[in-house]
């Protein structure tokens, strides 16, 4: 019986590496079919890089840009969901990166200047 | 997200290099940290321009759109009213201040200026332009989108009218660039003000654009050594310009997307407020809009009592302009409204980096002190019992 080499990602696998805050049902194609393995380093890397984005995302202390970052994140990997030309997603996560190193810099430096205040929208939020 | 917008961390993380390593000056011709900064000043130059479907070439950097609307109303009017011939403009009663003021002005120089009124949705009527225009008549000026009321002018239309009648048109576009499409060509814009901090750029500056074919002259307010076409003399501020370059380039990939998502949030917030509460006027043509600034006026409301009790949000009454005086916005006057209904007015202002959350607390918090003003209020009583206020004489005390 065949076993592939290459590591695949299973569902199992997925909850155990994923954040628990994941919530991404538009990522779960990419762990249904585990036998093509040409495409699997950039499953695993779209993975990863969303994955990274949302961690991004957790510098900012500001509300709205935090939240921001998470958004469009999640709305931009929905939104290319199905793409299957390699060269595009090639080019998409490539950016994707690019976007990912500037989320790292200024959520590090939306922390320096810190100013500790909630908006009222956050703190509404906790009480519940 | 009318007054001002947050700085959007991409557009900062472009500026960074320019304060810190990269800190030439894009004039100096003779060593690397001026070339390497002209060429970034010369980028975010041609981000500005696509935006609009122009020539990098006639993109001027200005401090800002009041720097731009004062350049491009008085240094049209001074440059062809030379021979005195060219000497009226119109505009209308809705226009930013600084567009008011500089029609002031020049009417002080002597200058006649056509304010044309507005209809009670805010647009401009376009067979009153059409008369108003005279062989004097040297420039029209009208903003694309209104910055209290969000009403979004017939700008193709307006600038058929112009060019058919060799006037030129500009526009203050503060309010629009970056958040609808634009095109200079195809709505025959001649001068356009842009401002920095309307589309999540850095504050303290802005662009006008001028048109070259066919060529529009000025006369310009700032003399020096000659930058900007000789149009806008002093040191061009790299790191704001690589700032505005970068607001204009991530405007450019997320107008969709920004566009789609603040429709949705102002569709939600209005239903959400209207379907609690009556009496909710909205100021300005519902359809000829920007759904990101939304203006109500809740009758039988004090309005300060409202925006005193809504002050965890950062609303507005007027606009940031007019905040300070006591008086009743000027726009919402001009559209017919009465005293009270302007004076109960609330600006919303949705953005890039507005929340669902957000709106759905505004929605409570409006609703739920909209509702309180009015049962403490004897006018709102008289209301529900049918009274109408208009036949009611009020007594001298």
């Amino acid at each position: 019986m065949f076993r592939p080499s290459i590591p695949t990602i299973s569902s199992r696998t997925l909850s155990t590496i994923a954040l628990p805050t994941i919530r991404c049902p538009h990522l779960l194609h990419l762990t249904s079919s585990p036998y093509s393995t040409s495409a699997q380093p950039t499953r695993t890397e779209a993975l990863s890089l969303y994955r990274s984005l949302l961690r991004a995302s957790r510098l900012f202390e500001t509300y709205n840009y935090r939240e921001y970052v998470r958004r469009r994140a999640k709305d931009a990997f929905k939104q290319h969901a199905a793409e299957t030309d390699i060269q595009t997603i090639k080019e998409l996560l490539s950016k994707g990166k690019k976007d990912l190193k500037v989320a790292e810099r200024q959520g590090w430096i939306n922390r320096q200047y810190a100013t500790g205040e909630k908006t009222v929208v956050e703190l509404e939020g906790r009480s519940h | 997200m009318q007054a001002t917008t947050p700085t959007d961390p991409r557009v900062l993380d472009a500026m960074l290099p320019f304060m810190t390593q990269l800190y030439g000056n894009p004039h100096s011709r003779t060593h690397q940290y001026g070339w390497e900064t002209e060429e970034a000043v010369e980028k975010a130059r041609k981000e500005v321009a696509d935006l609009i479907n122009a020539d990098p070439k006639e993109i001027i950097f200005t401090s800002g759109a009041t720097e731009s609307n004062n350049m491009s109303i008085k240094g049209i009017a001074r440059f062809y009213n030379k021979s005195g011939r060219k000497n009226h403009i119109i505009t209308t009663q809705t226009e930013h201040k600084c567009v008011l003021d500089s029609c002031r002005v020049l009417q002080e120089e002597g200058f006649d200026v056509t304010y044309l009124p507005v209809k009670p949705n805010g647009l401009i009527d376009l067979e009153q332009l059409k008369k108003a225009i005279r062989p004097e008549t040297a420039l029209v000026s009208i903003m694309t989108v209104n910055n209290e009321i969000g009403v979004l002018q017939p700008i193709e239309e307006i600038g058929k009218i112009c060019r058919s009648n060799k006037v030129f048109f500009h526009t203050d576009a503060a309010q629009a660039f970056g958040k609808i499409p634009l095109d200079v060509n195809k709505s025959n814009i001649d001068l356009m003000s842009i401002s920095g901090h309307k589309i999540y750029g850095p504050k303290g500056i802005g662009a006008l654009y001028v048109r070259r074919r066919p060529r529009v002259r000025l006369e310009p307010i700032q003399t020096g050594g000659g930058q900007e076409r000789g149009l806008r003399s002093g040191t061009v501020p790299a790191p704001l310009v690589v700032g505005l370059g970068a607001a204009c380039r991530i405007a450019r990939e997320e107008m969709q997307y920004d566009s789609e998502r603040v429709k949705r949030l102002s569709e939600r917030l209005i239903k959400g407020i209207t379907d609690q509460i009556t009496h909710v006027v909205r100021n300005g043509d519902p359809e000829h809009n920007y759904p990101g600034c939304v203006n109500l006026s809740f009758a039988y409301v004090e309005g300060e009592s409202l925006l005193m009790a809504l002050k965890d949000m950062a609303l507005s009454s007027g606009s940031a302009c007019t905040s300070a005086s006591l008086e009743p916005s000027y726009v919402l006057r001009a559209l017919g409204a009465e005293d009270e209904l302007a004076h109960s007015s609330i600006r919303f202002g949705i953005g890039r980096f507005t929340t669902d959350k957000e709106v759905e607390y505004a929605i409570r918090r409006v609703t739920q002190h909209v509702d309180k003003l009015r049962e403490m209020s004897p006018l709102w009583e008289m209301v529900q019992e049918g009274i109408d206020l208009k036949t009611i004489e009020w007594a001298q005390h």
